[in-house]
């Protein structure tokens, strides 16, 4: 039996349906990760306004119509359409970035309270203007922690060592997601990880972007080790962040 | 049912909003008109493919290169739209606004797909930036990928010292210009607003 379902979501992705109509991809913190059908979506102007736009917080009516059906929008109702975010070309790409980390992190029946509360935060963060690297970073690692593969840092993975209270350099080892102690690692294909990246990430973890600074080799290091960690876990590499490699060139 | 037809029902098919039952009914068509008709779409079909080619100054489609638009003296060279794609040139030329030239980018930059702008046809618009050039026009669409396409370009276009104006008003957020009706995108075009 279909039936109608309101609920409030942001705009996670779209894409065209045929040659009027969009799937449009939704985050809501109730309902979780969901695609629904948004008829005439192109062509009409009246149907939906800028409701369906990327980023876009809306209150909606959809008609679901079973499982494994794809839902049907019937209204939408503005609530933010963080305009601020489509006056910078920056902040646009960190939106979209993200955007689609998350959504990447996220299956169709999880639950998605904190990852909708983690989106929310950031695009009202988005709104005065991009992000700072660090505060990318922060980003990164919750993602990584709300799905489940926070990287294990502090201890080697085989042998216990702790490895914040010393120097020197560990391995990441990508495929059990810790660190290894360089007795432990030898003879393996790992990532290098100073001591430094570590502390970084265990300060972003306890005190937030705000009372983290780094050197610049360090954030280097710590974010082809997050993209890695990323990439591994997803099994390809996010569009959105070659779209802001490709704009660090402008 | 004979493999000519299948084959071309299945050519048909994967035309955008033909589907089985659309194609079947269009090639039952063809064979009951005068053999002249099926000739005829046989060789337009070739000629688009062969002559119909992006012109190479503007990105219009065109059998000539620079296509008639680029080439006539009567329209004022000093301005410059900008367009994502060809329908939207249409579109721009239809609302009888517009008497300058044109720039098809060929797409709009967009974060979720990757789309740098390496993959637009942004250097060659930069490129046609001479002194006869006064103004821009940036006429990318309302939606995300419209508004980066035209922040970056605007950036590119005032270090060439080109004023750069954007159209707005009226137009829909997230509306795509060919979408849009006449009317809408003539008062869009004649209210367009320095970019700040
Ligand atoms: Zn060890
Ligand atoms: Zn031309």
């Amino acid at each position: 039996m279909p039936r109608f379902v309101r609920t409030e979501a942001i705009v996670l992705s779209r894409r065209d349906l045929g040659e009027s109509d969009r799937i449009i991809q939704f985050l809501s913190r109730e309902r979780g990760k969901f695609s629904a059908v948004a008829p005439a979506a192109r062509k009409s102007r009246r149907r939906f306004g800028g409701c369906l736009e990327l980023f876009c917080y809306t209150r909606l009516r959809v008609v679901d119509k079973g499982p494994n059906r794809l839902q049907r929008l019937e209204e939408a109702v503005l609530i933010d359409g963080h305009d601020k975010i489509k006056t910078d070309l920056v902040a646009i790409g960190h939106a979209g970035y993200v955007s689609e980390l998350i959504a990447a992190f996220l299956g169709e029946e999880d639950e998605a309270e904190s990852s909708f509360d983690l989106l929310s935060a950031t695009l009202h963060c988005l709104d005065q203007g991009p992000l700072s690297t660090v505060s990318l970073r922060l980003l990164e690692l919750s993602v990584l922690s709300l799905a489940g593969f926070a990287p294990h840092l502090g201890s080697c993975l085989a042998c216990g060592t702790e490895s914040l209270a010393g120097e020197g350099m560990w391995a990441y080892d990508h495929s059990r997601g810790g660190i290894l102690c360089t007795s432990c690692a030898s003879g393996h294909e790992n990532q290098n990880i100073p001591v430094e990246v570590q502390c970084f990430f265990r300060s972003l973890r306890q005190q937030g972007s705000e009372g983290t600074s780094v050197d610049p080799q360090c954030m280097h290091l710590a974010r082809s080790l997050l993209a890695k960690i990323i990439d591994s876990y997803l099994g390809k590499p996010l569009k959105s962040r070659e779209f802001l490699r490709k704009l660090a060139g402008v | 049912m004979a493999d000519a037809m299948q084959r071309l029902i299945g050519l048909l098919r994967q035309l955008p909003s033909v589907g089985e039952k659309t194609a079947t009914r269009l090639v039952f068509h063809i064979l009951s008109s005068p053999p002249d008709y099926g000739h005829a779409l046989a060789q337009a079909v070739a000629d688009v493919v062969e002559r119909v080619h992006p012109c190479r100054r503007c990105g219009n489609l065109s059998e000539t290169s620079p296509c008639s638009l680029c080439a006539d003296p009567r329209r004022d060279q000093s301005v410059i739209c900008v367009v994502e794609k060809v329908q939207d040139l249409l579109a721009v030329e239809n609302s009888h606004e517009y008497r300058g030239l044109y720039h098809v980018l060929g797409g709009a930059l967009s974060p979720l797909e990757g789309k740098g702008p390496d993959q637009i046809r942004a250097t060659e618009l930069v490129d046609r930036l001479g002194s006869e050039v006064r103004e821009v026009i940036l006429a990318t669409s309302a939606s995300v990928e419209g508004e980066a396409t035209a922040l970056y370009l605007k950036k590119r276009i005032e270090q060439a010292g080109v004023r750069v104006s954007r159209i707005a008003s009226g137009i829909p957020v997230g509306g795509e210009l060919e979408y849009i009706d006449r009317g809408t995108l003539a008062l869009a075009l004649s209210g367009r607003r320095e970019m700040s």
